[in-house]
């Protein structure tokens, strides 16, 4: 997994601007840190039969999954390291603390799109993937998360488990399902 | 070091949550609920472990806490049950063969890392050995903790709700260090000052990476030392737990 700046510069609402000597040295500085604590992990299960997702009423989700063959569940995360240094870093300098929080959103991107050209490699002829979609998103509730971390085993097989109120341990995880469609479903 | 796991070579059973999908497990089903609804697949397993040499089996009650657990029967009948079903297995493979209570993790990471209160995991995994004890476990295994906290909780409450011996395993990643970032020495001597009976590692890793790890611990421990490794790391393809060792 690569942490692309750009990205970082983006989760810093620099706008396109180019960071000056100043923070570019934070960055540098963080980015280094954050190497040394995060510990990326990942699942994912295919399911060939999509309705055994439970959609949970969601009109968007199934809008979104409309056509798929299959769908994957993915869960993946930069590991709790990260989340101990974020916390370290907060007690020091808010603006390190800044940072690496935008270092942290950078790197699980990368590292969930990292998960997904995997899964692509082991698609077969003909498939391709359809954007992920995360519970939260549209009208497929939050509650979704408990199914989809049940189903993969999550804390156990990646090491991420969920709070009372349904968001994901270590922060900079994310779970998505991704529907899987035969290209020739797509020219109809 | 007295009790039930010095001065010889115990063997202890492979995993269960394969076998159990191997019998058509689904995945995000829960597991424990087998021992109510097919208790005769649940007992085949240990039946199968003991006849291949193991001593002791790990009843079917990996995630059976109150902070995991949200099947419809009682967490009490689920817990009896799969011990009981161990225990037939165990009187079938002949004397002395023994049953552990099987004490996995909550699921939700502790404060500060995590919002679950230690006095809430705490209580979760008291009952469950409760339940245990009362069914007739031999003793308690506590495995597959990732987080030093989260496994003084499972100690203090093996400790102080029964008077079973305890064997105390974690599940290292490839770094050697359990998900909140504890390595092995600590674990040795946070379970040493809560005087467990023996400790040890499962999961994670496979046989080649464990071997370090153990030589580690037996390092910096004078406790007899269990290893448990996953043959290989886990991967799900098709919706079974696959390993690649």
């Amino acid at each position: 997994m690569t942490i692309d700046r750009v990205q970082i510069c983006r989760y810093l609402k620099l706008y396109g601007r180019k960071p000056g000597e100043a923070l570019s040295a934070r960055i540098d500085a963080m980015l280094a840190e954050a190497e040394k604590a995060m510990r990326p992990a990942r699942v994912y299960l295919r399911l060939d039969d999509v309705s055994r997702l439970d959609m949970r009423g969601s009109v968007s989700l199934a809008k979104h999954l409309a056509g798929c063959r299959a769908v994957y569940l993915v869960c993946t995360t930069i590991g709790a390291g990260f989340d101990a240094l974020q916390r370290r870093t907060a007690a020091k300098s808010a603006s390190d603390a800044f940072v690496l929080q935008a270092i942290g959103a950078a790197a699980i991107e990368a590292w969930t799109d990292d998960t997904e050209d995997e899964i692509r490699r082991g698609l077969a002829l003909g498939e391709r993937l359809v954007p992920r979609y995360s519970p939260g998103y549209g009208d497929w509730p939050l509650e979704a998360q408990r199914d989809i971390m049940s189903m993969l085993d999550a804390p156990r097989t990646a090491g991420v488990s969920l709070t009372g109120t349904l968001l994901m341990v270590p922060s900079k995880s994310v779970s998505a399902a991704i529907g899987v469609k035969k290209e020739t479903e797509e020219a109809k | 070091m007295t009790g039930i796991f010095s001065g010889r070579m115990f063997f202890l059973d492979g995993g269960m949550g394969t076998q159990l999908q191997l019998k058509g497990l689904e995945p995000g089903e829960i597991p424990e609920l087998w021992n109510l609804s097919r208790a005769d697949d649940v007992r085949a397993i240990h039946e199968a472990y003991f006849e291949a040499g193991a001593d002791a089996v790990y009843a079917n009650t990996f995630g059976a806490n109150g902070a995991k657990y949200h099947g419809d029967a009682p967490l009490a009948d689920v817990i009896a049950a799969g011990v009981g079903i161990a225990r037939e297995a165990a009187a079938k493979a002949g004397a002395g063969k023994l049953v552990a209570l099987d004490v996995g993790p909550t699921g939700r990471l502790l404060k500060p890392s995590g919002d679950f209160e230690f006095d809430a995991a705490y209580d979760a995994f008291a009952a469950q050995i409760r339940a245990g004890a009362a069914a007739g476990a031999d003793f308690v295994a506590i495995e597959t903790m990732g987080d030093l906290y989260e496994l003084k909780a499972a100690a203090l409450a093996a400790k102080e709700n029964s008077s079973l011996p305890i064997l105390a395993t974690v599940a290292p990643g490839a770094d050697g260090k359990l998900l909140t970032g504890a390595d092995v020495e600590c674990v040795a001597a946070m379970l040493e000052g809560l005087r467990v009976d023996a400790l040890g590692l499962n999961c994670g890793l496979g046989p080649d990476a464990m071997l370090g790890l153990v030589e580690r611990l037996a390092a910096a421990t004078a406790l007899p030392i269990a290893a448990k490794p996953n043959a290989g790391m886990p991967k799900i393809a098709g919706g079974r737990t696959v390993f690649t060792v």
